[in-house]
């Protein structure tokens, strides 16, 4: 990424940061692989609704009608609103003390909002404790937050693309429940893993290990930075066939491993399409 | 008045020779061979308190003298350009114990269905068409009375063989509707029998199907020919090799 980079990087001595990155890197992991759980178990549309839970607020759905394919998308969704907060949380500390008025602001617009919302919406009670409640704590946020110096601007800006690629995302997993879109499932899932790295990547250039990187002198005589762009290209092409794949409940259409159907290369014809296709039937449908 | 008399007497005479022209086609469909063992639903805790015995697939549910169930059975060639007002009368997929019932349905295009939860939790109706015109749809049956009477005939326009309806809460539910535009159609019972009544003379092609028999294939079709008096078709259906 040096290589591909190529700028100067400022040394950040904020420690805190360093580590809240890894954590939150560390937390979206674990959201991946919850919703690769939601894919596995088929459980993506057992919701059928968004962005409430079967006509309650997301976060106030009862814990006694988490069942079935029910737990696994709700957890899903609620890990995804942890993983929202903990990237706002850490986009606005790498802009360092000049968030501060940022979150006076937005909390003050928040709590107002809530109010309005109460007012004019009483039987939305929850909302509007939910948008008045996140606009305090950010309000009193706005007191105590670090009075570190912003980071480089190429890092808050990877933070603010950061910011918006989990707004997206949480966009993308609602409208994949609302419009039953195959696409949008596999579009949802690719950029999971994009912003993974994206995070992994902002923990990454905080480091001292990447620190001390020395920065590149010579011209790439070898054209790495062309080899590690094609060798990125390609598997970000292996991502998008994973995701297709698993969209299209279509993991175990081959059983058999390494060959397929007990050749190198599988009968494509129609009818052996056909017989595939009717294997991959679910086993209790 | 004798101009009318006369008028009436041959729109009656007319309307008994077609209904005399009509006839009903039964018969029986038998399983060939030994199909695989169900398997057990693997009912989480909350359903399992709604059915304490360990309900089954239901891929093969053979009756008496081999009798297969939930065949769906339609007049597939014969009725072309022929157009038919769907019925009024509500068909009803209910979801009981956590399980589709029936499991097998047949509904005419612009039928109502009825949407049914009778358990006391919460499932989902997903249905997932394949035929052009008809739409995917997915809502919620929350609570135990929960009904629905439009989101089907809103969705489904066209006829289809077989559409499949599943709830994604709980993943072993499954049902599916044999889709016509035209009312000659049935669904075996637990014995194999079907009747598909009044159909109109004329020469046809009846088809059955079944899930598991047939799968991507379309189904074992013969010809009959409806006059006026009752015509019987039966067909033995075969368990497919393992593949």
């Amino acid at each position: 990424m040096a290589l591909l980079l190529n700028v100067s990087l400022t040394q950040t001595n904020n420690n805190w940061l360093k580590r809240y990155a890894v954590f939150t890197a560390l937390a979206t992991f674990v959201l991946v692989c919850v919703g690769g759980l939601v894919t596995s178990h088929g459980a993506g549309l057992a919701v059928p609704d968004w962005p409430n839970t079967y006509g309650y607020n997301l976060f106030f759905f009862p814990i006694s009608k988490w069942i079935g394919g029910v737990f696994f998308e709700h957890i899903h969704r609620l890990d995804a609103s942890l993983v929202g907060l903990l990237t706002t949380i850490l986009a606005l500390w790498l802009f360092g003390y000049k968030s501060r008025p940022l979150l006076r602001w937005a909390g003050g617009i928040f709590m107002a909002a809530g109010a309005v919302f109460c007012m004019v919406f009483p039987a939305h009670a929850a909302e509007s404790l939910l948008l008045s409640g996140v606009g305090l704590a950010a309000f009193v946020a706005a007191f105590f937050w670090p009075r570190c110096e912003p980071a480089p601007k190429w890092l808050r800006v990877l933070g603010v693309t950061a910011f918006a690629t989990v707004v997206m995302q949480g966009v993308l997993g609602g409208l994949r429940v609302t419009e039953l879109k195959d696409q949008l499932g596999i579009f949802h899932a690719t950029l999971a893993q994009l912003f993974f790295l994206l995070l992994c990547a902002i923990a990454l250039f905080q480091t001292d290990f990447w620190q001390r990187l020395p920065v590149q002198a010579e011209a790439d005589r070898h054209h790495f930075r062309l080899f590690f762009s094609v060798i990125t290209g390609l598997i970000l092409v292996q991502l998008i066939l994973g995701a297709t794949m698993r969209h299209q409940h279509a993991g175990l259409a081959i059983p058999d491993f390494p060959a397929a159907y007990g050749k190198l290369w599988p009968d494509t014809g129609a009818a052996a399409i056909a017989r595939y296709n009717q294997n991959r039937q679910e086993v209790l449908a | 008045m004798k101009k009318f008399a006369l008028l009436l007497s041959v729109v009656v005479l007319a309307g008994s020779l077609q209904l005399s022209l009509a006839g009903d086609v039964t018969g029986k469909i038998t399983l060939k061979g030994t199909p695989p063992p169900p398997i057990d639903l693997p009912y989480d805790d909350t359903c399992s308190k709604l059915h304490p015995t360990i309900l089954t697939t239901r891929f093969y549910v053979v009756g008496k003298d081999n009798g297969l169930a939930n065949v769906f059975v339609y007049i597939s060639k014969g009725l072309e350009g022929k157009k038919f007002a769907a019925p009024t009368e509500v068909v009803e997929l209910d979801q009981v114990t956590c399980n589709y019932n029936p499991y097998v349905f047949g509904v005419m295009v612009g039928q109502p269905l009825r949407i049914k939860n009778s358990d006391p939790l919460m499932h989902n109706i997903h249905a997932l068409p394949k035929v052009d015109g008809n739409a995917e749809f997915n809502f919620a049956e929350p609570s135990q009375g929960d009904i629905n009477d439009t989101k089907w005939v809103e969705s489904i326009k066209a006829p289809e063989v077989m559409l499949k309806l599943k709830c994604d809460v709980h993943q072993w539910m499954f049902a599916y509707a044999g889709v016509q535009d035209h009312p000659y159609f049935a669904v075996s019972d637990a014995d194999g029998n079907f009747k598909i009544a009044n159909v109109p003379a004329g020469s046809y092609t009846l088809t059955a199907y079944h899930l598991k028999v047939h799968g991507a294939k379309p189904g074992e079709s013969k010809d009959i020919t409806v006059a006026d008096s009752p015509v019987t078709a039966n067909f033995t259906l075969e368990v497919p090799a393992p593949q």
